[in-house]
């Protein structure tokens, strides 16, 4: 079914629409909150939250893209319930794994000027990553927005993972020199 | 600001890049398990062939037959005597080495190795570890972190990078690193990817970047290497009759002969315009009879999507036939090609 059948499927207030999502993008919720969570009970109930919450928000939202739309959602509503599960240390999963690699990136502390920051660094990511090349910035996206962990993008990409993490860490350094500049650290 | 910050600031990128990552096959190369059956057995003939074995003097380094024999990126040994053998080297003020060892060039393809040694001062480790990781990531058992190791020698960690510089000028379009070390203090980095047919040049450069542990500034020396493209034929096929299947379509390919390995480029523009879903139904391509090591898909600087297979085996007939596979293994459509005389 396309997208826009679904979204009006949601619009209409039709259960179809929660199937209809599910059958479509359900495996991409959940692969999502898998790698963030690494638990199948804490990943489902993640995919069935996300549902609810997409439940609640179209209408009035309309979605251009439904993948990225319900991917946002579920990926927000993961790293939640794992910094609930963490309770303030670190836990498992791709989650901990990725925050440890950009720790390299930032400069610590967490005064008020830069929780500031950090709002600006919303709008600085995105120019970070509109300077990159196309594979660069699927390999970088792919590890800190998706999560997945170095041996699954290895699989997939036919690199090694030494390749991997090389660039991966060639980015992390230019995204440190970026920040750097943009006064963001 | 703290590392959480910067996680969750990932959420707010544009959904383009979130979609462009959703499936990263689509950017990247594939291996057809037929050709990873080929190459285990290439590798165990490999491995039983003393010829094979590249000894570099004064130092222990493996050569890139070595590095690579195991991986889906192995170096032929049909390749052997186009590995040019490079002399470049320097000691910097720090106390670690560096040589340019190898290089392998054909059209479509390239191989360098470099070799770097950190003497008695230096564990010599990839630049993407730190010093929490275990010392398994430079081959020597499990259970002691690399700085743990270093202190207990006496030496200091050097992490240590290399790639080859000019990409453009050399027409790079992907590449892949391989680390592998002899001992403690002595490293072969190999770099190999796939390069673009229409450039020649006949030298080189490889940077090679280090620095030492607890130390901010980065040393680099840059390696000069020959450039000596190890050609053969080039075979020419054009479609016959309709072309179009997952939403591409497949004017023409060539085939790069050469006794580094054959590959293979494929001429191919969006049925569209642009990129469409329908391409995310297709799993692979292949022609009967032939094997590939590597596959991999990218858009070209004119926005068009480019593939290119590596490594490729078999008979090029008069006729050959490109079928495109789905997700489940099914035949999505076919194209009949002819070789231009």
């Amino acid at each position: 079914m396309e997208d826009t059948q679904i979204v009006d499927l949601f619009f209409s207030r039709d259960q179809q629409a929660i199937q209809q999502t599910d059958k479509k993008y359900g495996r991409l919720c959940y692969q999502i909150a898998w790698n963030i969570l690494s638990s199948r009970e804490d990943a489902e109930e993640s995919v069935s939250d996300t549902y609810l919450s997409a439940w609640n928000s179209i209408p009035p939202t309309r979605p251009v893209f439904l993948a990225a739309f319900l991917a946002k959602i579920t990926r927000h509503i993961s790293l939640d319930r794992w910094r609930k599960n963490s309770a303030g240390k670190r836990g498992g999963g791709e989650a901990a794994i990725a925050l440890e690699e950009l720790e390299e990136c930032i400069s610590g502390g967490s005064d008020p000027e830069a929780q500031l920051r950090a709002k600006e660094l919303r709008g600085a990511l995105n120019r970070f990553l509109d300077g990159l090349p196309q594979r660069e910035r699927v390999l970088f996206v792919s590890r800190y927005w998706y999560l997945r962990s170095v041996k699954q993008m290895a699989e997939e990409t036919g690199l090694s993972e030494s390749s991997v993490k090389t660039q991966l860490f060639r980015t992390r350094e230019k995204l440190r020199r970026f920040l750097d500049k943009e006064g963001l650290l | 600001m703290k590392t959480m910050d910067l996680l969750d600031s990932f959420e707010n990128i544009r959904n383009e890049y979130i979609m462009e990552a959703q499936d990263m096959k689509k950017h990247y190369g594939r291996k057809s398990p037929a050709s990873r059956v080929k190459f285990m057995l290439l590798a165990a003939i490999i491995a039983v062939s003393l010829l094979l074995v590249t000894a570099f003097a004064a130092m222990n380094y493996l050569g890139m037959q070595e590095v690579t024999q195991s991986t889906p990126y192995a170096v032929p040994s049909e390749a052997a005597p186009y590995i040019e053998t490079q002399s470049a080297q320097e000691t910097t003020a720090e106390g670690w080495s560096c040589t340019m060892l190898e290089s392998l060039f054909d059209s479509a393809s390239f191989t360098i190795s470099v070799g770097i040694s950190g003497g008695d001062k230096y564990v010599v480790v990839p630049e993407y570890c730190s010093a929490g990781d275990d010392v398994s990531e430079i081959g020597l058992p499990r259970g002691q972190t690399l700085g743990d190791y270093a202190a207990q020698q006496g030496k200091t960690l050097l992490y240590v990078g290399a790639g080859i510089q000019d990409r453009d000028k050399l027409g790079i379009a992907t590449t892949t690193l391989f680390y592998e070390s002899q001992s403690d203090s002595e490293m072969t980095i190999v770099e190999t990817g796939q390069k673009s047919a229409n450039v020649s040049v006949t030298e080189g450069t490889c940077s090679v970047s280090a620095w030492v542990d607890g130390q901010k500034d980065v040393t680099r020396v840059e390696l000069p290497f020959t450039v000596k493209e190890a050609a053969g034929d080039v075979l020419v096929y054009k479609a016959e009759g309709d072309n179009e299947v997952a939403g591409i379509r497949t004017n023409s390919f060539r085939v790069y002969q050469s006794p580094a390995g054959n590959s293979i480029v494929f001429d191919q523009e969006y049925a569209m315009g642009e990129y469409t879903e329908a391409l995310q139904e297709l799993k692979r391509m292949d022609i009967d009879g032939i094997t590939y090591s590597e596959g991999g898909s990218m858009e070209n600087e004119e926005g068009k999507p480019e593939t290119r297979w590596s490594d490729v085996k078999g008979t090029f007939g008069d006729t050959l036939t490109l079928r495109f596979i789905n997700w489940d293994n099914e035949v999505m459509g076919s194209v009949i090609f002819h070789r231009q005389k």
